[in-house]
């Protein structure tokens, strides 16, 4: 009887454990979008899927490298400072070792690292690459992003949210339409 | 089988060839064997069940219902972890001795809470860090085992922890992650316990494939700067594993041919078979050998439990009459420690010589026991090593089609040889 009592106690502190996890990813997830600072990444999507996951487009950043004049440990954790250009989009402007400690700031990896006489091009790779869509507009957000793309006036870009070296992504826009509302409007089906 | 025995037994009474309490005693026998025990089939189906329909869950929500609200989906995604979780407390309750109540609701909890993470991660996009969930998995699931006292979880965890072991350590640029031998060493009393209690059930047969292969995928991970002392390590783990495969506890449950067995001789052959070339010996000599670096050590430790091992066997048997696998490891430690200083035409000669004598052996030894099997892998042994050789020697080819031929012949007639003695025996 003891055992047993032991064994029902131990099950529901997993129970507890099992259920506090995702509630815990929620929360934080929770606190960087409503507490981050807002960036406008430009962006490219594409549409693959996970097989646990269902669909998702996913996105390609314009602003995925950049020349430095010294040479960085790609090994170490990477820091890029982040910081929004004229027209009002993100731009990555230093990428270092250290952690800073006041400017805005994406914890990211590197993919790769190219020397070219005193410069160094490195090209990174951003945590938050995937927007998961419903399985049908998936694809039909790769068409409406290649049909807007056409059109040299519009604008693809990601809305994330920044919080202490993390990135979430809100939104995915097309010429500033939210991409559901976008596929919407334009008669896609669901 | 047994019940092909059973139908005999009236007329073997009837005839007087058993007396009534033989049959008796033979079917007291058969009915209490395990295997005739129907809840295993119960059990099979139960985790097949669990297995689909977690998967099945997992895919309907993966649909991405974007009609409904955030707050919605969240709810929809927890479905899955909290019904699992009372049917595990149902088993717990009510059926704590059915083995197919508990394995099926445990796999279907361990799913189910793969499933929560990542539908999780879907409705509020977050970044993907594969080795992240991988590990909350596992570390959500391993109490599993102990608590509904599930098998098929503790597999699936083993699974889990080679696979993590290689997304944190094999993937491009990771540093040393050691996390995954913690993982090892929690699940270990259970392995432990079953073997135990239940050594002969098809659950630990299975445990012995998932640890031998576990911890043989693991093992580079202790040599994080690409360390070549990590073949002795390998050698010697291949050796352990062979010992273990022939010890008194597998000969006393009457599973000669074993995992660990199979794994530790197919895999020294393997590495053996290799290192026949000449390119891994000149790629050896290229390479910095680092006898002091930690993970050397626990090389050298491994090398000694196999010497131990080899000790305790050859306590029973004669040199001469030991297959000349068992020694290896030490052989191969040996000219791993003199690749620098040596030809590489010595090693790979010695290496050579040490394939065709256990091939020879193996050849030997069927003849002498009558056994096809052992007689026919000896050749394959030999013949393969003779395959090998026509990729990096410049023979001509009537000598190539020749041996072809001589080979062919070799397993008629050996084949031949050892049917017809084994007649002769017979009679």
């Amino acid at each position: 009887m003891k055992t047993k009592n032991i064994l029902l106690l131990a099950f529901f502190l997993v129970v507890i454990a099992q259920l506090a996890v995702p509630l815990r990813m929620i929360l934080h997830n929770n606190d960087v979008l409503k507490t981050g600072k807002i960036y406008k990444f430009k962006t490219e999507p594409i549409d693959p899927h996970d097989p646990f996951r269902g669909k998702f487009i996913r996105l390609y950043f314009k602003e995925n490298h950049l020349v430095l004049k010294r040479k960085i440990d790609i090994n170490k954790d990477l820091y890029a400072i982040i910081a929004n250009d004229k027209k009002g989009f993100a731009r990555i402007v230093k990428i270092s070792n250290t952690e800073p400690k006041t400017e805005e700031f994406l914890k990211v990896k590197a993919l790769s690292i190219n020397e070219y006489g005193n410069e160094h091009q490195i090209w990174i790779e951003f945590p938050f690459e995937r927007f998961y869509m419903n399985e049908y507009k998936a694809s039909e957000a790769e068409k409406a992003y290649n049909e807007s793309s056409r059109n040299q006036s519009s604008n693809t870009y990601a809305v994330i949210a920044i919080k202490n070296g993390e990135g979430i992504i809100k939104d995915v826009m097309i010429d500033d339409i939210s991409i559901n509302e976008y596929l919407q409007k334009n008669n896609k089906p669901l | 089988m047994s019940n092909s025995i059973l139908k005999e037994l009236p007329e073997l009474v009837s005839n007087n060839v058993i007396t009534k309490d033989i049959a008796e005693n033979i079917i007291n026998y058969y009915q209490k064997k395990p295997e005739n025990n129907p809840n295993k089939l119960f059990t099979i189906f139960g985790i097949l069940g669990a297995l689909l329909g977690g998967l099945g869950i997992i895919l309907i929500l993966a649909h991405n219902w974007d009609n409904f609200s955030i707050l919605t989906k969240t709810i929809i995604s927890f479905i899955p972890t909290i019904l699992s979780q009372a049917f595990c407390f149902f088993s717990l309750q009510k059926k704590p001795e059915s083995s197919a109540w508990r394995e099926s609701s445990a796999t279907f909890l361990l799913f189910a809470v793969a499933a929560t993470i990542s539908l999780i991660a879907q409705v509020y996009n977050l970044p993907e860090n594969f080795k992240g969930f991988l590990l909350t998995w596992i570390l959500l699931s391993i109490p599993l085992v102990y608590i509904m006292r599930s098998s098929f979880v503790s597999l699936l965890c083993i699974a889990g922890i080679t696979w993590y072991c290689s997304v944190s350590n094999y993937e491009y640029r990771q540093s040393a992650q050691f996390l995954h031998w913690l993982l090892f060493l929690i699940l270990l009393p259970y392995y432990i316990s079953l073997l135990k209690t239940y050594p002969k059930t098809n659950f630990t047969r299975f445990h012995h494939w998932f640890w031998a292969v576990g911890l043989l995928i693991c093992l580079p991970s202790i040599s994080p700067l690409n360390n070549p002392v990590l073949l002795i390590g390998f050698i010697s783990v291949l050796s352990i594993f062979y010992f273990i495969g022939k010890s008194d506890f597998f000969s006393g449950l009457d599973q000669p041919r074993n995992a660990f067995w199979l794994v530790g001789k197919i895999g020294t052959l393997v590495l053996t078979f290799i290192f026949t070339f000449k390119d891994p010996w000149l790629e050896l000599q290229r390479q910095k050998k680092d006898y002091l670096q930690i993970d050397s050590l626990v090389y050298l430790t491994l090398f000694l439990v196999g010497l131990i091992l080899l000790f305790k066997t050859l306590k029973k048997r004669t040199i001469l009459k030991t297959n000349p696998i068992h020694f290896v490891f030490i052989l191969f430690s040996i000219l791993f420690f003199l690749s620098s200083e040596t030809e590489a035409f010595v090693l790979i000669t010695i290496t050579n010589f040490i394939v065709l004598l256990i091939g020879t052996y193996e050849i030997k030894n069927g003849a002498e026991t009558y056994s096809l099997y052992k007689l026919n892998f000896g050749l394959i042994v030999i013949s393969f090593l003779i395959l090998c050789r026509f990729f990096d020697t410049e023979m001509s080819f009537i000598i190539r089609g020749l041996l072809f031929i001589s080979i062919g012949l070799g397993f008629f007639l050996l084949n031949y040889y050892l049917l017809k003695k084994r007649k002769q025996h017979e009679n």
